[in-house]
């Protein structure tokens, strides 16, 4: 294809709103990482529920991923 | 009879001669490191009919030199096609395609710029210190000719201020300061040369990349990494004897001594993030200037660069994708140059430039302003990656400035591939928790201890029991609610709705209950049962008052809550005292 058709390439995230991602998604993943210690320290072995926990480590670790991939590119680490 | 005959021979060997070049003017700038030649051709067709290809002759010298050449039809832009020919008698030939076809009798003006590098011979190949570097430059007096020659005239430039020490005389011939000219001669025919040596002061470094490595880096999260790693070899006339520090900074030549000593690396006005560095780590001696069209880094080496010294370091800097990479839908193009400034007058020995794709990409093209050696592929796994980016090696042996162009890669990307990178990650964290997950579901200890587990199972009967607790007590408090609402409509239904729904709640609590407390028997032990066994009662006196409370509401006609009422809450407060007694109590 020609290239004088194309269109500028611009990133799918600008890089002036990766700091607020990043601490925001960052900052919420910890806060579930947070909850799912509490979960892991309080439980006995008598009132464990696996689904409720699969469920906060699921969404913590979906925000620490997207999060940890927005501070990698905020500090430089292209991806 | 016989005249013919020769007159016919003679015509068949000079139909090769199609071309008559008029006038030739020659200046070979050889200043630098770099010798430039520039030719201005005035061709004339001698042929019998139109043509459109000329042949330009190239030394043996000049063959083995060269970098780059280009022919131009004198005032016009548009570069013309060069093709290399076979040796001549002894000349390089290079077959110019003029496009458009010149008509017999007609003239041609032809600029032809090339671009020698490593012809300039030091000599004495090696000085001290404080010496001056000479060097020679080999060429012909008569410029190199496929064709007759009408007249022809070369200059020749040599160091500003520097000396001429000898340049051989063919008359008419003139040595002037900074220049020697030969010429202008008169019918020179075909294929004649006449070696000459010019002996001249040089001081400018002879400073030669062997190898410049650039890695072009592409992100679609925006970002184009640049990273340079450059060879540096003096290649002039080789430092002869010591070096000395204090001699080197009170030489009062300054800057025109022939050590390389600083230079300005011109990057893209958008560079940011640069960083010079080498094996030991950051150089420090160096600034970053920006300019209005670009970000010029001034840089000096660790030490100055005598004749036959190395040095060797890695520049980077990114770029924003938005100037360089271009799509549409899938299909994606980048644009950047193939070679980029590192000092004006640089002679690269090999360039190898590597562009760093996204993973998953498909369908790779580049498009070259001029032959390159593309190497296979390479894979190189870097962050985030599961195969590893591809690569695309493209080599060039002998660069000079020239060659600082725009070349174009276009690939295919599907851009949901992007999400590939936040949900690996997202797997390593999940399968940490998971990890987690399991490990606290085994038991490591290694005696039973039934006291504590009894008391986990009480610690879970009693929290059953409190959830069944407050869910009366909200049957309660939503009754109450209800009464508050019934004030203002008067809806006689809803309420006794209300006082069913609530009726049922605390019955099914209560059954909750018994069976929670039979199993409590069981697990704990019957004092507690006992105990728990309170939670049935606690609210007895509350429930056989609800009726009269339903009464005090109907025959209340004030918004406001009567005294029976009243009463009634804080009964209700007083049973949900109780029962946390209760609950405290087992």
């Amino acid at each position: 294809m020609d290239i004088s058709k194309m269109d500028r390439y611009a990133a799918p995230v600008h890089f002036s709103s990766l700091p607020l991602l990043t601490t925001f998604l960052c900052g919420v993943g910890l806060l579930l990482l947070a909850a799912f210690t509490m979960l892991q320290v309080t439980a006995t072995k008598y009132n464990r529920n696996f689904l409720k926990e699969l469920f906060i480590a699921a969404t913590a670790s979906i925000f620490l991923g997207f999060g940890s991939v927005f501070l990698l590119l905020w500090v430089g680490i292209y991806v | 009879m016989r005249l013919l005959l020769i007159v016919a021979l003679l015509g068949a060997v000079l139909a090769e001669d199609d071309w008559k070049a008029v006038n030739v003017d020659r200046t070979i700038d050889a200043t630098s490191q770099i010798v430039k030649i520039s030719t201005l051709y005035s061709f004339e067709n001698i042929g019998a009919g139109p043509q459109s290809k000329v042949s330009i002759a190239l030394t043996k010298e000049e063959v083995a030199g060269l970098s780059h050449i280009t022919a131009a039809i004198d005032g016009t832009k548009g570069k013309l096609k060069v093709a290399e020919k076979p040796v001549d008698r002894g000349l390089g030939i290079y077959d110019v395609d003029l496009r458009t076809p010149i008509a017999k009798g007609a003239k041609v003006t032809l600029r032809v710029n090339l671009r020698l590098t490593q012809v300039l011979e030091p000599l004495p190949a090696k000085i001290s210190q404080s010496e001056n570097q000479f060097v020679v430059l080999h060429t012909s007096a008569y410029v190199p000719s496929r064709y007759e020659t009408v007249t022809q005239k070369t200059t020749i430039r040599t160091t500003q201020g520097g000396k001429l020490l000898s340049a051989t005389t063919v008359s008419p011939s003139k040595q002037e300061t900074e220049r020697v000219s030969y010429g202008p001669y008169a019918n020179i025919p075909a294929f004649e040369s006449k070696p000459i040596k010019v002996h001249y002061e040089n001081n400018s470094p002879f400073v030669v990349a062997t190898i410049v490595e650039r890695y072009i880096e592409v992100s679609h999260w925006g970002n184009i990494a640049v990273e340079e790693y450059v060879e540096l070899v003096h290649k002039g006339a080789e430092l002869d004897g010591p070096f000395s520090r204090i001699d080197y900074q009170m030489d009062r030549r300054g800057r025109r001594q022939p050590a390389f000593q600083q230079f300005t690396t011109v990057l893209p006005a958008q560079a940011k993030d640069i960083y010079y560095r080498d094996e030991i780590g950051n150089i420090s001696t160096s600034a970053v200037r920006i300019r209005a069209d670009s970000v010029d880094v001034e840089i000096r080496p660790r030490f100055p660069l005598f004749g036959g010294w190395k040095t060797s370091y890695i520049i980077g800097y990114n770029l924003p994708s938005e100037e360089y990479l271009y799509s549409k839908g899938n299909q994606y193009a980048l644009k950047t140059k193939l070679f980029d400034h590192v000092f004006s007058d640089i002679v690269v020995e090999k360039l190898r430039t590597k562009v760093l794709l996204p993973e998953h990409v498909k369908r790779v093209k580049v498009v070259t302003p001029y032959v390159v050696d593309r190497r296979p592929d390479e894979l190189k796994p870097t962050y985030l990656d599961t195969t590893g980016r591809l690569v695309v090696v493209l080599e060039k042996n002998n660069v000079v400035p020239d060659h600082s162009q725009f070349f174009t890669v276009t690939y295919e990307f599907n851009h949901m591939d992007m999400l590939r990178e936040p949900l690996l990650a997202a797997a390593f964290f999940f399968s940490l928790f998971f990890v987690m997950i399991v490990y606290s579901r085994f038991d490591f200890t290694i005696s039973s201890d039934p006291a504590k587990e009894a008391e986990e199972r009480s610690q879970l009967s009693l929290e059953k029991l409190s959830k069944s607790v407050d869910s009366k007590q909200a049957a309660y408090d939503a009754l109450i609610d209800a009464a508050q609402h019934y004030k203002s409509t008067k809806d006689e239904a809803e309420l006794q709705e209300a006082k069913k729904i609530f009726n049922e709640t605390r019955n099914q609590e209560n059954s909750n209950l018994t069976d929670k407390i039979s199993a409590l028997k069981t697990d704990v032990g019957i004092a507690a049962a006992e105990k728990a066994a309170e939670l049935l009662k606690y609210d007895k006196a509350v429930c056989d008052s609800v009726e009269n409370y339903i009464k005090a509401v109907e025959k209340s006609t004030t918004k406001t809550a009567g005294p029976e009422e009243q009463q009634f809450v804080n009964k209700v407060k007083d049973a949900r005292i109780r029962a946390d007694n209760v609950l405290a109590s087992i």
